[in-house]
Protein backbone atom coordinates (compact mmCIF):
# COMPACT_ATOMS: atom_id res chain seq x y z
CA UNK A 1 0.00 0.00 0.00
CA UNK A 2 1.77 3.34 -0.88
CA UNK A 3 1.45 6.07 1.26
CA UNK A 4 1.69 9.56 0.59
CA UNK A 5 5.55 10.05 0.38
CA UNK A 6 5.75 7.11 -1.47
CA UNK A 7 3.50 9.10 -4.13
CA UNK A 8 5.61 11.94 -4.06
CA UNK A 9 3.10 14.30 -2.42
CA UNK A 10 3.72 15.93 0.16
CA UNK A 11 0.60 17.00 2.20
CA UNK A 12 1.87 18.66 4.95
CA UNK A 13 2.51 21.52 2.24
CA UNK A 14 -1.07 21.47 1.41
CA UNK A 15 -2.22 22.10 4.61
CA UNK A 16 -0.20 24.88 4.90
CA UNK A 17 -1.46 26.66 1.92
CA UNK A 18 -5.04 26.08 2.13
CA UNK A 19 -4.27 27.37 6.21
CA UNK A 20 -2.87 30.73 4.79
CA UNK A 21 -5.85 30.75 2.03
CA UNK A 22 -8.34 31.35 5.27
CA UNK A 23 -5.81 33.25 7.99
CA UNK A 24 -5.56 36.12 4.38
CA UNK A 25 -8.49 38.22 3.54
CA UNK A 26 -7.17 38.60 -0.28
CA UNK A 27 -4.99 35.51 -2.04
CA UNK A 28 -2.79 36.54 -4.86
CA UNK A 29 -3.42 35.20 -7.96
CA UNK A 30 -0.20 32.74 -7.67
CA UNK A 31 -1.25 31.23 -3.81
CA UNK A 32 -5.25 30.70 -5.42
CA UNK A 33 -3.31 28.48 -8.22
CA UNK A 34 -1.32 26.87 -5.52
CA UNK A 35 -4.26 26.14 -3.53
CA UNK A 36 -6.10 24.78 -6.06
CA UNK A 37 -2.81 22.72 -7.75
CA UNK A 38 -2.49 21.02 -4.26
CA UNK A 39 -6.02 20.34 -4.32
CA UNK A 40 -5.93 18.85 -7.84
CA UNK A 41 -3.08 16.88 -5.97
CA UNK A 42 -4.96 15.84 -3.28
CA UNK A 43 -7.72 14.33 -5.32
CA UNK A 44 -5.86 12.63 -8.00
CA UNK A 45 -4.07 10.68 -4.91
CA UNK A 46 -7.52 10.17 -3.39
CA UNK A 47 -8.78 9.02 -6.61
CA UNK A 48 -6.00 6.61 -7.32
CA UNK A 49 -6.60 5.17 -3.79
CA UNK A 50 -9.99 4.79 -3.97
CA UNK A 51 -9.89 2.84 -7.44
CA UNK A 52 -6.52 0.69 -6.11
CA UNK A 53 -9.27 -0.36 -3.44
CA UNK A 54 -11.71 -1.28 -5.62
CA UNK A 55 -9.85 -2.88 -7.93
CA UNK A 56 -8.04 -5.33 -5.05
CA UNK A 57 -10.82 -6.11 -2.84
CA UNK A 58 -12.99 -6.82 -6.52
CA UNK A 59 -10.11 -9.27 -7.42
CA UNK A 60 -10.62 -10.88 -3.78
CA UNK A 61 -14.50 -11.08 -4.09
CA UNK A 62 -13.83 -12.53 -7.59
CA UNK A 63 -11.85 -15.46 -5.90
CA UNK A 64 -14.88 -16.62 -3.95
CA UNK A 65 -16.70 -17.18 -7.47
CA UNK A 66 -15.37 -21.08 -7.66
CA UNK A 67 -15.86 -21.95 -3.94
CA UNK A 68 -19.60 -21.25 -4.50
CA UNK A 69 -19.64 -22.94 -7.59
CA UNK A 70 -20.26 -26.43 -6.30
CA UNK A 71 -23.82 -25.22 -5.01
CA UNK A 72 -24.67 -22.91 -8.08
CA UNK A 73 -24.51 -19.62 -5.89
CA UNK A 74 -22.13 -16.69 -6.34
CA UNK A 75 -21.24 -15.00 -3.17
CA UNK A 76 -19.06 -12.45 -5.23
CA UNK A 77 -21.93 -10.49 -6.99
CA UNK A 78 -23.26 -9.05 -3.92
CA UNK A 79 -20.32 -8.13 -2.41
CA UNK A 80 -18.64 -6.75 -5.58
CA UNK A 81 -21.85 -4.67 -6.08
CA UNK A 82 -21.31 -3.39 -2.69
CA UNK A 83 -17.82 -2.01 -3.40
CA UNK A 84 -18.54 -0.48 -6.38
CA UNK A 85 -21.49 1.65 -4.88
CA UNK A 86 -18.97 2.43 -1.85
CA UNK A 87 -16.44 3.13 -4.47
CA UNK A 88 -18.94 5.93 -6.33
CA UNK A 89 -20.17 7.43 -2.94
CA UNK A 90 -15.78 8.26 -2.88
CA UNK A 91 -15.97 9.23 -6.83
CA UNK A 92 -18.81 11.86 -5.93
CA UNK A 93 -16.37 13.65 -3.53
CA UNK A 94 -14.56 14.17 -6.15
CA UNK A 95 -16.67 15.17 -8.74
CA UNK A 96 -17.89 17.85 -6.51
CA UNK A 97 -14.58 19.24 -6.22
CA UNK A 98 -13.79 19.36 -9.92
CA UNK A 99 -16.77 21.26 -10.61
CA UNK A 100 -15.47 23.93 -8.32
CA UNK A 101 -12.49 23.76 -9.70
CA UNK A 102 -13.23 24.68 -13.40
CA UNK A 103 -15.25 27.82 -11.36
CA UNK A 104 -11.49 28.58 -10.39
CA UNK A 105 -12.96 30.82 -7.19
CA UNK A 106 -11.46 30.20 -3.98
CA UNK A 107 -14.36 31.68 -2.19
CA UNK A 108 -17.11 28.89 -4.03
CA UNK A 109 -14.60 26.74 -3.60
CA UNK A 110 -14.12 27.00 -0.08
CA UNK A 111 -18.06 26.74 0.21
CA UNK A 112 -18.01 23.89 -1.41
CA UNK A 113 -15.51 22.19 0.53
CA UNK A 114 -17.69 22.87 3.90
CA UNK A 115 -20.15 21.58 1.30
CA UNK A 116 -18.24 18.46 0.78
CA UNK A 117 -16.74 17.81 4.18
CA UNK A 118 -20.25 17.67 5.64
CA UNK A 119 -20.79 14.58 3.18
CA UNK A 120 -17.81 12.98 3.97
CA UNK A 121 -18.32 13.03 7.59
CA UNK A 122 -21.48 11.41 6.54
CA UNK A 123 -19.89 8.80 4.73
CA UNK A 124 -17.41 8.37 7.22
CA UNK A 125 -19.85 7.99 10.25
CA UNK A 126 -21.99 5.46 7.70
CA UNK A 127 -18.63 3.10 6.84
CA UNK A 128 -18.87 3.26 10.67
CA UNK A 129 -22.53 2.15 10.95
CA UNK A 130 -21.70 -0.35 8.39
CA UNK A 131 -18.90 -1.97 9.62
CA UNK A 132 -20.09 -2.88 12.85
CA UNK A 133 -23.16 -4.54 11.23
CA UNK A 134 -21.22 -7.03 9.24
CA UNK A 135 -19.36 -7.78 12.57
CA UNK A 136 -22.07 -8.40 13.88
CA UNK A 137 -23.35 -10.39 11.01
CA UNK A 138 -20.40 -12.09 11.61
CA UNK A 139 -20.83 -13.20 14.98
CA UNK A 140 -24.05 -14.41 14.27
CA UNK A 141 -22.66 -16.82 11.81
CA UNK A 142 -19.50 -18.03 13.54
CA UNK A 143 -22.27 -18.58 16.15
CA UNK A 144 -24.33 -20.66 14.16
CA UNK A 145 -20.83 -22.65 12.35
CA UNK A 146 -20.49 -23.24 15.69
CA UNK A 147 -23.96 -24.99 16.24
CA UNK A 148 -23.35 -27.26 12.74
CA UNK A 149 -21.40 -30.01 14.81
CA UNK A 150 -24.02 -30.31 17.67
CA UNK A 151 -27.04 -31.01 14.97
CA UNK A 152 -29.93 -33.40 16.12
CA UNK A 153 -32.84 -34.52 14.78
CA UNK B 1 -29.31 -28.07 18.49
CA UNK B 2 -32.78 -29.23 16.84
CA UNK B 3 -32.71 -29.11 12.98
CA UNK B 4 -36.11 -26.48 12.97
CA UNK B 5 -34.54 -24.67 15.91
CA UNK B 6 -31.44 -23.86 14.08
CA UNK B 7 -33.44 -23.39 10.50
CA UNK B 8 -34.95 -20.71 12.54
CA UNK B 9 -31.54 -19.23 13.44
CA UNK B 10 -30.21 -19.61 10.37
CA UNK B 11 -33.05 -17.71 8.35
CA UNK B 12 -32.58 -14.60 11.02
CA UNK B 13 -29.44 -13.93 10.25
CA UNK B 14 -28.29 -11.81 7.06
CA UNK B 15 -27.38 -14.20 4.59
CA UNK B 16 -27.11 -13.44 1.14
CA UNK B 17 -30.61 -15.25 -0.76
CA UNK B 18 -28.74 -17.73 -2.93
CA UNK B 19 -26.64 -19.30 -0.02
CA UNK B 20 -30.18 -19.18 1.88
CA UNK B 21 -32.29 -21.05 -0.45
CA UNK B 22 -29.17 -23.84 -0.76
CA UNK B 23 -28.94 -24.09 3.35
CA UNK B 24 -32.65 -24.33 3.65
CA UNK B 25 -32.67 -27.21 1.23
CA UNK B 26 -30.06 -29.19 2.76
CA UNK B 27 -32.34 -28.53 6.44
CA UNK B 28 -35.60 -29.58 4.83
CA UNK B 29 -34.04 -32.53 3.76
CA UNK B 30 -32.79 -33.33 6.64
CA UNK B 31 -35.79 -32.48 8.71
CA UNK B 32 -37.91 -34.48 5.96
CA UNK B 33 -35.62 -37.87 6.97
CA UNK B 34 -35.30 -36.44 10.53
CA UNK B 35 -31.54 -37.03 10.63
CA UNK B 36 -28.83 -34.89 9.09
CA UNK B 37 -25.42 -36.89 7.71
CA UNK B 38 -21.81 -35.66 8.33
CA UNK B 39 -21.90 -34.94 5.11
CA UNK B 40 -24.84 -32.44 4.78
CA UNK B 41 -23.23 -31.15 8.19
CA UNK B 42 -19.43 -30.30 6.26
CA UNK B 43 -21.52 -28.67 3.28
CA UNK B 44 -23.28 -26.18 6.00
CA UNK B 45 -20.45 -25.55 7.74
CA UNK B 46 -18.89 -25.00 3.84
CA UNK B 47 -21.45 -22.55 2.99
CA UNK B 48 -21.72 -20.20 6.54
CA UNK B 49 -17.72 -20.34 6.00
CA UNK B 50 -18.02 -18.25 2.35
CA UNK B 51 -20.54 -16.37 3.69
CA UNK B 52 -18.37 -15.30 6.91
CA UNK B 53 -15.52 -14.73 4.43
CA UNK B 54 -17.76 -12.82 1.79
CA UNK B 55 -18.51 -10.63 4.65
CA UNK B 56 -14.54 -9.93 5.78
CA UNK B 57 -13.90 -8.94 2.15
CA UNK B 58 -16.80 -6.38 2.21
CA UNK B 59 -15.94 -5.19 6.02
CA UNK B 60 -12.09 -4.91 5.17
CA UNK B 61 -12.88 -2.80 2.13
CA UNK B 62 -14.90 -0.52 3.98
CA UNK B 63 -12.70 -0.43 6.46
CA UNK B 64 -9.65 0.54 3.77
CA UNK B 65 -12.30 3.47 2.05
CA UNK B 66 -12.94 4.64 5.39
CA UNK B 67 -9.14 5.40 5.85
CA UNK B 68 -8.84 6.22 2.46
CA UNK B 69 -11.44 9.03 3.14
CA UNK B 70 -9.93 10.43 6.84
CA UNK B 71 -6.58 10.66 5.52
CA UNK B 72 -8.28 13.21 2.07
CA UNK B 73 -10.02 15.06 4.81
CA UNK B 74 -6.88 15.68 7.05
CA UNK B 75 -4.99 16.58 3.57
CA UNK B 76 -7.80 19.17 2.95
CA UNK B 77 -7.84 20.48 6.13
Amino acid sequence: MANNKELGIDFNNTTSNIEKSTDTIEETPEMKSNIITDIIEAGKCFHERITSIKEDFINKANELKNKGSEWGIDVSEQIIKKIEESYHLNDMIIKEYKITLLENEINAHNEKIKIAEKKLDELYQNYHETKKKIEEFQGDMNDALAEVDHLSA
Amino acid sequence: MKLEQFKEKINNINFSKETLVVINSILDRAIKKKEITDEEKKDLSELIKLEIEAAGIYADSIKEFSQALENYKEELN
